[in-house]
Parts: structure tokens; C-alpha cells; sequence
């Protein structure tokens, strides 16, 4: 399956990543030499064998904390870092016509 | 007075705690380290000297009431720039994150202030902790002090590269497939990666969250084993840290190793393998044979699938962990007229060229129409791959073979090529993708003078078996600093 150039733009589309135009067919060709490599996978025995979710050797999982209120992040630190805020929220352009 | 940071992170909280120095020289001596060793090695992208003396004037004065202090009492800890501090920025190596200051500290970094440490500053990385060089630093490499014209490592290229200087006696790094145990031996520090889930990642930077943890570097064995018994342990905030006994792996380091049965696994020693590396390793498995342990070929057959399935694996992880980086929260944004350009262009801005590579390889792989192909079959793969480590610890106690198949390569010698650099973390990504402890620990120099690492796989949950074979290693390769 080797990676065209189309693939490269639908998943930058995807991962809402701009790419410049310069950029793309050197990825495609990046990600290509990737895939192919990876494609190896595909020769195991993989019958009947359950995929891993976290390393297998993990201890009991979702050990929930008791759902207890507690102080969280102010409102004032959450909005400390953010690029542009207006209203006491973060600001961002329009997105929905009114 | 710069001599209080060769001692060990064990010896100098001895000294701090005693007060035969306070822990305000402590800080001046790191400080005026860093002014001599990061103009040239730029291990530190950031110091955080008002802070670092606040602290450690608050250790003293502590002492002086009377109190007892901390095990890391004065010991200054280089944290990795993915750490989360209120007390400087935090980067991740990366421009989208430039000046951004968290809210909040790491849970890592709120244990080591309360064990009395010190924190000089953060250490650059490869951005996101995608890379093995530090060449992917939005900010430039970091040298090796060993060999400036050559790689620390990576990604926590600039927390080993602190420690192998004695900036600083410890740090903390964070490895997701090698990241703190191919830079230790390429550094000749100790490098820990713990078990998944004995330490909590509320506050690291995720890159891909069901392989990263954090862990520690130091000079010596002991020195790690202190600071990871500071860290360690269950966090309300993190719902994949483990609930154990608190660990006292500093008194495991004292464990008799006779009897130990020590698994060398054969895929670990053939093509690929430098020589010097393959020598130097089978000194230091015959180091602890000759402390009483037994070593036994075994198998570990999926080996050779590691590299594939690690790297689609942590790719999709990664593309869904940094689609937080959207321009609106936090770090940089690149205005456009409209949101889904907002996203774009802050996104292309803010990324360095790898960093995209793996979002798009990442986001294929989790794409309609090769999922099953790819995301799925490397699941099974990696279910795999722990099962040949289940099976090879029925007889074994712990497994040793080469952190890395080379010591630490030239900048520049594998940066054009993805794939070459990727397939240069094959020995340390198996132990990441189960989820087991493995420690990096020096052995003897390569001809060149160049440290080679000696990696030790553990039992789930069984760092002390590591650290008491790291410790009876270091007993016949004693720790070595650069020149």
C-alpha cells in the first residue's frame, strides 16, 4: 500500500495539520518507506490472540478514586495561558452563523 | 565548592541532612555549573535560579528549626522539559508550547519538593519526546560531554547529558520506548525505566500515554534507587499508577544477587550489533555471573516485530494526544479567518517536521480502512511480544542484553533518515511495549571511551531485582565522568 500524495493531504486533513505545498511529497515519500516497513506486521500469527490494551503485565486497571468534589484548577489559572480570551472564556473566531 | 555535586545524590543528601553544607551552597555550586558546562552541551533549555535558591533557603532554615529533612535534601534533580512546573516553562522541546508556564506541577515534581530537593531547571528533549538524538529539539541539540560532536541520546538527551556533566546528581526523564535507558548508556549514567504504572504521569506532557512513564537518572545505582523510591507510588490523579507497598529499592541495592538466574536472549546479539557493544555487554553479563548469578540462553521470538509495532503503536497514541495542541488553550496560535484554519496553520507553525511525521502516520493508521490492517494487528502483535517475556520469566529472573546496538552516534549521522533512527531503539522498545521495569547501567568503556549500557528486564513490578544486579554491575564497572 504505498503512501500517494493524496493519502499524505487526506490525513493532514484529518489531523488538521496545514501542510505547505513543498512538504507533502517528501512526507508521502517518508511515510512510504514507514508503511512498508511496518507492513511486516502482517506476516504474524496473530489467530485467536486478543489485542493488548495497556502492557500486558499491568496491574489492576481502572482504579476509579472515590468521587469526591475537591478544589480543581480556577478559573483564572485555566485562562492564564491562553493565547486570547474574551468574556472570561477562551476566544476563538466565529464558527457558527447567526 | 563544585565538589558537593560529584558526590552522589546519596552522599550529598547525607551532607545537606547533616549539615556539613547547606543546601544554599548546594544550589550556588549547581548553578555556577550550569554557567560553565550549558553554553556548550545545552542540556538545560531553562534555569530557574530565584526559585532554586527560595527552595533551598527554606531547606536551611527548615534544619535550623530543628526539623528533619528530606531523603533528597539538597540534592539538585534536572527535570525533562515534558514535566509540568509552575515554577518555569514547560516546552516539551517544542515551539507550540514556547513560554507556555503551566498551572499546575507534576505530581513527580510536588514529591521530589516534598523530599527537600532541588530544581535547577528543565533539560531539553527531542520535541514531544519524539526522537533518540535531541536532534528534534524545537531548540537544537544537546552534546554529549563525552563527545561534543556527538548525541546524548534521546529524548531525555539533556536530563542524561546534566548528570553525566554533574550538573546535577539526578534528573528526571521519561521514556515511552527507550527514552531514558538508550540516553543513560549512551551518557554512561543510570537510567531507569519503571514498571508501567509505579509512577504517576499526572503532569508529563503525554506522547503516548500506554507506554510513557516516568523515571529517574543518576551517577550511580544507589543515587536512582533513592530517587525513584521518592517518586513512586499509587496517585488518585493517575487512574493507571499501581497500588503497592511503599518500595525501598535504595536497600535493594544491598541484595546478595547469588543464585540470580539471568536470561540473554539471543535476538538481542546478532545482526546490527556493534562489536565493541556485543563485547562490552557479555563483560558485564560475566561480571554477574561471576557475583554468583547464572545466565541461560533463551528466546524471545517477536523481538524482531518490536520496531513496527511500536512505531504504529505510539504513533496513534501520539496523533490523538497532540490534537490538544490547537491554538485556543495554550502555547502558540497562528490567527486565520476561521477556526478550522486557526487549527491548521497553529499546528503547522508550532510542529517540527517529526512531530508530523508521526500525527499523519498515526492518524492513517487509526483511519477507516487500515485500522484492522495495522492499528489492530499491532495490538495483537504486542500482546505477543509481553507473552514471550511471561514466558521467558517462568525460568528467569530477569533478563540482560545491549541497551543499544551501538554507542552514541554523530549529530547528523541519522537525522535524514527516520527510519534508520528509528530501528536504533530495537533493544530497549520490547521491554516499553509490556510494560516492564528495565534499567540501564554503565559497563566497561567501548575502545573508543564511549560508555555502552548494559540493559536488565525485570518482572513486572520487580525493580528490586534490577537494581540489586545493577548495583553488583556497578561493583565491577564503578561509575566514570567525562573529562
Amino acid at each position: 500500500m504505498p503512501i500517494a500524495r493524496e493519502v499524505v493531504l487526506h490525513v493532514a486533513e484529518l489531523s488538521s495539520l496545514s501542510l505547505e505545498e513543498g512538504e507533502v511529497d517528501a512526507l508521502a515519500g517518508e511515510l512510504d518507506a514507514i508503511v512498508r516497513y511496518v507492513e511486516q506486521l502482517g506476516a504474524v500469527e496473530t489467530e485467536g490472540v486478543e489485542p493488548a490494551t495497556f502492557g500486558a503485565a499491568l496491574a489492576p486497571r481502572g482504579a476509579l478514586r472515590p468521587d469526591v468534589p475537591a478544589p480543581g484548577l480556577s478559573h483564572e489559572d485555566a485562562l492564564a495561558g491562553a493565547p486570547a480570551s474574551a468574556e472570561d472564556g477562551f476566544a476563538v473566531p466565529l464558527f457558527v452563523e447567526s | 565548592m563544585t565538589d558537593a555535586l560529584e558526590l552522589g545524590v546519596v552522599a550529598l543528601a547525607d551532607a545537606v541532612r547533616s549539615g556539613k553544607i547547606s543546601a544554599t551552597d548546594v544550589a550556588r555550586a549547581c548553578l555556577a555549573r550550569i554557567d560553565e558546562k550549558n553554553g556548550d552541551l545545552y542540556a538545560f533549555l531553562s534555569t530557574a535560579p530565584e526559585s532554586l535558591l527560595e527552595s533551598a533557603r527554606a531547606i536551611d532554615d527548615k534544619r535550623a528549626r530543628g526539623e528533619t529533612l528530606g531523603p533528597l535534601a539538597g540534592v539538585p534533580v534536572a527535570l525533562k522539559d515534558a514535566l509540568c512546573t509552575r515554577f518555569a516553562p514547560s516546552t516539551a522541546g517544542s515551539k507550540i508550547l514556547e513560554g507556555w508556564v503551566p498551572p499546575y506541577d507534576a505530581t513527580v515534581v510536588a514529591k521530589l519538593r516534598a523530599a527537600d530537593a532541588l530544581m535547577p531547571g528543565k533539560t531539553n528533549m527531542d520535541e514531544f519526546a519524539m526522537g533518540s538524538s535531541n536532534e528534534n529539539s524545537a531548540y537544537g541539540p544537546t552534546k554529549n560531554p563525552w563527545d561534543p560532536t556527538r548525541t546524548p541520546g534521546g529524548s531525555s538527551g539533556g536530563s542524561a547529558a546534566a548528570v553525566a556533566s554533574r550538573m546535577t546528581p539526578a534528573a528526571l526523564g521519561s521514556d515511552t520506548g527507550g527514552s531514558i535507558r538508550q540516553p543513560a548508556a549512551f551518557t554512561g549514567t543510570v537510567g531507569v525505566k519503571p514498571t508501567y504504572g509505579r509512577v504517576s504521569r499526572y503532569g508529563l506532557i503525554a506522547f503516548a500515554s500506554s507506554l510513557d512513564q516516568i523515571g529517574p537518572f543518576a551517577s550511580d545505582v544507589r543515587g536512582a534507587a533513592r530517587v525513584l523510591d521518592v517518586i513512586a507510588g499509587r496517585d488518585p490523579r493517575d487512574a493507571t499508577s499501581f497500588e503497592s507497598e511503599p518500595t525501598d529499592l535504595e536497600r535493594a541495592c544491598e541484595r546478595p544477587v547469588k543464585g540470580l538466574r539471568i536470561g540473554v536472549p539471543k535476538e538481542y546479539f546478532g545482526e546490527g550489533l556493534d562489536p565493541d557493544v556485543d563485547l562490552r555487554v557479555r563483560e558485564g553479563i560475566a561480571a554477574l555471573r561471576e557475583a554468583g548469578c547464572e545466565a541461560v540462553s533463551i528466546e524471545l521470538p517477536h523481538t524482531r516485530y518490536a520496531v513496527a509495532t511500536y512505531y504504529v503503536v505510539a504513533t496513534a497514541e501520539a496523533s490523538s494526544n497532540l490534537a490538544r495542541f490547537d491554538g485556543v488553550r495554550f502555547g502558540l496560535r497562528k490567527d486565520a479567518g476561521d477556526l478550522k484554519s486557526l487549527y491548521g496553520k497553529t499546528r503547522e507553525a508550532g510542529f517540527g517536521r517529526e512531530v508530523k511525521r508521526r500525527i499523519l502516520l498515526g492518524t492513517f493508521v487509526l483511519s477507516a480502512g487500515y485500522y484492522d490492517a495495522y492499528y489492530l494487528k499491532a495490538q495483537k502483535v504486542r500482546t505477543l511480544i509481553a507473552r514471550d517475556f511471561e514466558k521467558a520469566f517462568e525460568s528467569v529472573d530477569a533478563i540482560a542484553c545491549p541497551t543499544s546496538p551501538t554507542a552514541a552516534f554523530r549529530l547528523g549521522e541519522k537525522s535524514s533518515d527516520p527510519l534508520a533512527m528509528y530501528l536504533s531503539d530495537v533493544c530497549t522498545l520490547p521491554a516499553s511495549l509490556a510494560g516492564l521495569p528495565a534499567i540501564s547501567v554503565p559497563c566497561a568503556a567501548a575502545p573508543s571511551g564511549l560508555p555502552v549500557g548494559l540493559q536488565l528486564v525485570g518482572r513486572a513490578r520487580d525493580e528490586a531485582t534490577l537494581f540489586a544486579l545493577a548495583a553488583a554491575c556497578e561493583r565491577a564497572f564503578p561509575p566514570r565522568a567525562p573529562a
